[in-house]
C-alpha cells in the first residue's frame, strides 16, 4: 500500500488550477494578431553603407516660433534597435519631444553583416556620428548642435563630445555608462576573465542572439520565467485589455531583434571601455586621439535610471566629475533601463525634462 | 485520505518536495556521466559491447545449425529458405540493434583512443586536427556540466529560501495561516527567492570565472570546428570565412587611405575634417 503525502491532493488541485489558468491564457495569446512599431513620421535624409539618418515630421501643434530652434541628435546604442525611442502613441520619447517643439534627428545604425566585421570604434565615433553631425548642422545651418547619446551610444556621444567640443550646444547623457568598474555593475563582472580577443577572432561579428541570452541570464528567473506567466494570467483577467497584449507584444519584438555587434567594434567596446574602464580614466583613444573628457565644457543633462539592472546609477553619476561642463545637471528617474523610455511616468517626466532643459539653453 | 492541517500549508510543503524531487532526477544524468568517465565505466562498457556480439554471432550461429539440420532431415523444403531468411534476418536485427545500443559508448571510447595517439602518416594534419576539436569539446562539456551543478545549487537553495520566507510570514499572522494564499503567490515568492539567491552567486568572482571559462572554452570549440570546417571547404574550391577576412581587411585598409588623401584635400581647400 503506497502512502499518500500530506498535502498531495491539495496540492494537485491548486496546481491544475494554475495549469487550467495559464492554459486559458495560451488559448488567448493564440488569437493575437501582429503589432506595429513606431508612431511618428519621419523621413530618412542621409545614409552613409547601413547607417540612415531620420529626421522626424515637426508637430503642427507647436508653432514654428515656439519650437526649440537647435536641432536634437539621438546617438542610439548599437545593441538593439533605435525604435525603442517611438514604439508606439503613447510610449514615445520621440512624440513627446517633438509635441514640446524639439526638432528631432535620429541615427539608425542598420544590421552589420560579415562584411562589417573590421568595423571599430573610429568608424563609428570619427566618422559615421560627425557626418550625421554635420549634415544636421548643415540642414539647420547652426554651426553647432544638441546631441542625445542613449547607453552605449551616450559613451560614443561622450567620446564624440570630448573631441569636438565646438559642434555641439548641448550634451545629453540617458543611462549612460561611464564608470564601468562599481560594484553594482554585473556585466562588467562577468567580462573580466572573457578572452575577447579570442571571441572575436572565432564569431567574427558578435551575434545579437547571444547577447540577448547574456542579458536575459541577468535576472534568469524574471525574464525566462515571470514575466510570460504573468502575461498568462493577465490575459484570464477580463479587465486586461489587448492594448496590454500588444504593448507587451511589442516589447517582446524590440528586446529580441537585435542586430550583430560588429566584430572589431564590439572588441575594443569590451575591451577598453568594459574591461580597462579607459574612457573614465581618460585613457581611450579612437583613431590615435586621445579621449579626454574635460574638453566637454557644454551644458551636460545626465538622465539615469535608479533601479538600472544593465546600467546601474553608480556607473553613471561620476560623469559630473570628469568633465569641465559649465553647467552639469542631473535627472534620477525611479524605474528601470527600459522603463526610462516606456513607462507611464516616464511619458510624463522625460520630454518635458528634455525640452524644458534645452529650450533653457537654446540659441536665442 | 490525505492528512491536513488546519493552516492548510500541506500543499506548499509538498510543492517544495516535489520541485526538490524533480531537481534530483535532474542531477542524474551528469552522476552517470561522472561515472563513466571513471576507470570501471570504462570497462563495464567494452564488456557489454561484447556480450551483444557475442549473443548476436551465437544467433546467427544457430541459424546455420538449423538450416543444415532441416536440410539433412529432408523436411519440407519450400518452407525452409523462408524460415531461415527470418531467423537470419532476425540474428541480424538483434545484432545491429545491440550494436546501436552500444554505439554511444563506443564512439566515447574510439573518441578517446583517437585522442591519445599520436598523429602521423598521411593523415597527420587531419588526425591532429580532430584530436584538437575533441580535446575542445571535452573541456567544454566539462565545463557546462559545472556550471549546471552551480545552477542546480541555485535552485536547491532557492527553495530553502522559500521555506524559511512561509516559516517568516507563517509566524507573523500567529502560525494560523498558511503563508501563500494561492499557488502564484507561491510561484511568485519562488522567483524572488530564486532571484536573491542568484544574486549573489551571480556577483561572485568564482561564478564569473567559471562562466567566463565556459564561454572561452566556447570559443575554443568553434575556432577547432572552423579548422575542420575549411580544410573540408578548400579541399572543393570553395572560399572560406578566413579568405573573407583577408579580403574585408584588404578594403578596409584601401578605405582608410582613401579617407586619407581625401581629408588632405580637404585640407589643402581649407575645409575642416571630421
Amino acid at each position: 500500500m503506497s502512502e499518500v503525502t500530506p498535502g498531495s491532493a491539495e496540492l494537485a488541485a491548486v496546481t491544475n488550477d494554475f495549469m487550467r489558468r495559464m492554459s486559458q491564457g495560451l488559448a488567448a495569446l493564440a488569437n493575437a494578431g501582429d503589432v506595429t512599431i513606431g508612431s511618428c513620421a519621419k523621413d530618412a535624409v542621409f545614409t552613409e553603407e547601413k547607417v540612415t539618418l531620420y529626421r522626424y515630421r515637426p508637430s503642427e501643434v507647436m508653432a514654428p516660433e515656439n519650437r526649440v530652434r537647435t536641432p536634437l541628435l539621438i546617438c542610439y546604442a548599437l545593441v538593439n534597435r533605435p525604435y525603442m525611442m517611438d514604439l508606439q502613441a503613447d510610449r514615445s520619447l520621440i512624440r513627446g519631444l517633438l509635441q514640446r517643439g524639439v526638432d528631432v534627428y535620429l541615427i539608425d545604425w542598420g544590421y552589420p553583416d560579415g562584411a562589417d566585421r573590421y568595423l571599430a570604434l573610429e568608424d563609428y565615433v570619427l566618422r559615421y556620428l560627425p557626418h550625421c553631425v554635420d549634415f544636421v548642422r548643415r540642414a539647420s545651418g547652426l554651426d553647432r548642435i544638441n546631441l542625445l547619446g542613449v547607453c552605449q551610444g551616450g559613451s560614443m556621444s561622450l567620446c564624440y563630445a570630448a573631441l569636438h567640443p565646438q559642434r555641439l550646444r548641448n550634451l545629453i547623457t540617458m543611462v549612460t555608462p561611464v564608470d564601468f568598474h562599481t560594484p553594482e555593475n554585473l556585466l562588467t563582472k562577468w567580462a573580466k576573465h572573457v578572452d575577447v580577443d579570442a571571441l572575436v577572432a572565432a564569431s567574427g561579428n558578435v551575434s545579437g542572439d547571444a547577447l540577448n541570452a547574456l542579458f536575459v541570464s541577468l535576472m534568469p528567473f524574471r525574464l525566462n520565467s515571470q514575466k510570460y506567466v504573468d502575461l498568462l494570467h493577465q490575459l484570464n483577467d477580463p479587465k486586461t485589455s489587448g492594448a496590454a497584449l500588444e504593448n507587451f507584444l511589442r516589447m517582446e519584438k524590440w528586446i529580441f531583434d537585435s542586430p550583430d555587434q560588429a566584430g572589431e567594434m564590439f572588441r575594443q567596446f569590451l575591451t577598453l571601455f568594459v574591461q580597462q574602464n579607459r574612457l573614465k580614466h581618460g585613457t581611450l583613444e579612437v583613431g590615435g586621439r586621445r579621449v579626454d573628457l574635460q574638453q566637454i565644457t557644454m551644458p551636460l543633462l545626465n538622465i539615469y535610471a535608479l533601479q538600472d539592472h544593465l546600467v546601474p546609477p553608480s556607473s553613471s553619476k561620476p560623469l559630473g566629475e570628469l568633465t569641465a561642463s559649465c553647467d552639469y545637471s542631473t535627472h534620477e528617474f525611479q524605474g528601470g533601463h527600459i522603463g526610462i523610455y516606456v513607462s507611464g511616468t516616464a511619458q510624463r517626466q522625460i520630454p518635458d525634462r528634455i525640452a524644458g532643459w534645452l529650450r533653457e539653453r537654446d540659441v536665442k | 485520505m490525505t492528512e491536513s492541517k488546519n493552516d492548510g500549508s500541506d500543499w506548499i510543503q509538498a510543492w517544495i518536495e516535489q520541485q526538490r524531487e524533480q531537481l534530483r532526477r535532474a542531477g542524474m544524468p551528469g552522476a552517470d556521466a561522472a561515472g563513466a568517465a571513471g576507470g570501471t565505466g570504462d570497462s563495464d562498457q567494452y564488456r557489454d559491447l561484447g556480450m551483444r556480439w557475442l549473443e548476436a554471432g551465437q544467433a546467427y550461429l544457430q541459424g546455420w545449425q538449423q538450416f543444415v539440420q532441416r536440410s539433412a532431415s529432408g523436411s519440407a523444403a519450400a518452407e525452409i529458405p523462408l524460415k531461415f531468411g527470418e531467423e537470419m534476418l532476425n540474428a541480424w536485427q538483434g545484432t545491429w540493434a545491440g550494436a546501436a545500443a552500444a554505439g554511444e559508448g563506443a564512439t566515447r571510447q574510439f573518441a578517446d583512443l583517437i585522442s591519445r595517439l599520436p598523429a602521423m602518416g598521411l593523415a597527420r594534419e587531419q588526425t591532429e586536427a580532430w584530436r584538437e576539436l575533441l580535446a575542445a569539446q571535452s573541456e567544454y562539456q566539462h565545463l557546462e556540466q559545472e556550471l549546471r551543478t552551480v545552477w542546480a545549487k541555485v535552485q536547491t537553495d532557492a527553495l530553502a529560501l522559500l521555506e524559511t520566507a512561509i516559516r517568516e510570514r507563517r509566524e507573523q499572522h500567529g502560525g494560523a495561516a498558511p503563508g501563500v494564499e494561492d499557488y502564484r503567490e507561491l510561484y511568485n515568492l519562488w522567483v524572488e527567492c530564486g532571484e536573491k539567491v542568484f544574486a549573489q552567486v551571480a556577483h561572485s568572482e568564482s561564478y564569473c570565472k567559471l562562466q567566463a571559462q565556459l564561454g572561452n572554452a566556447a570559443i575554443r570549440l568553434k575556432v577547432r570546428q572552423q579548422g575542420v570546417l575549411e580544410r573540408a571547404l578548400k579541399h572543393f574550391d570553395l572560399p572560406t570565412r578566413s579568405e573573407l577576412n583577408t579580403v574585408h581587411k584588404q578594403i578596409r585598409e584601401l578605405r582608410e587611405r582613401i579617407a586619407t588623401l581625401e581629408a588632405q584635400l580637404a585640407a589643402g581647400r581649407g575645409e575642416e575634417t571630421p
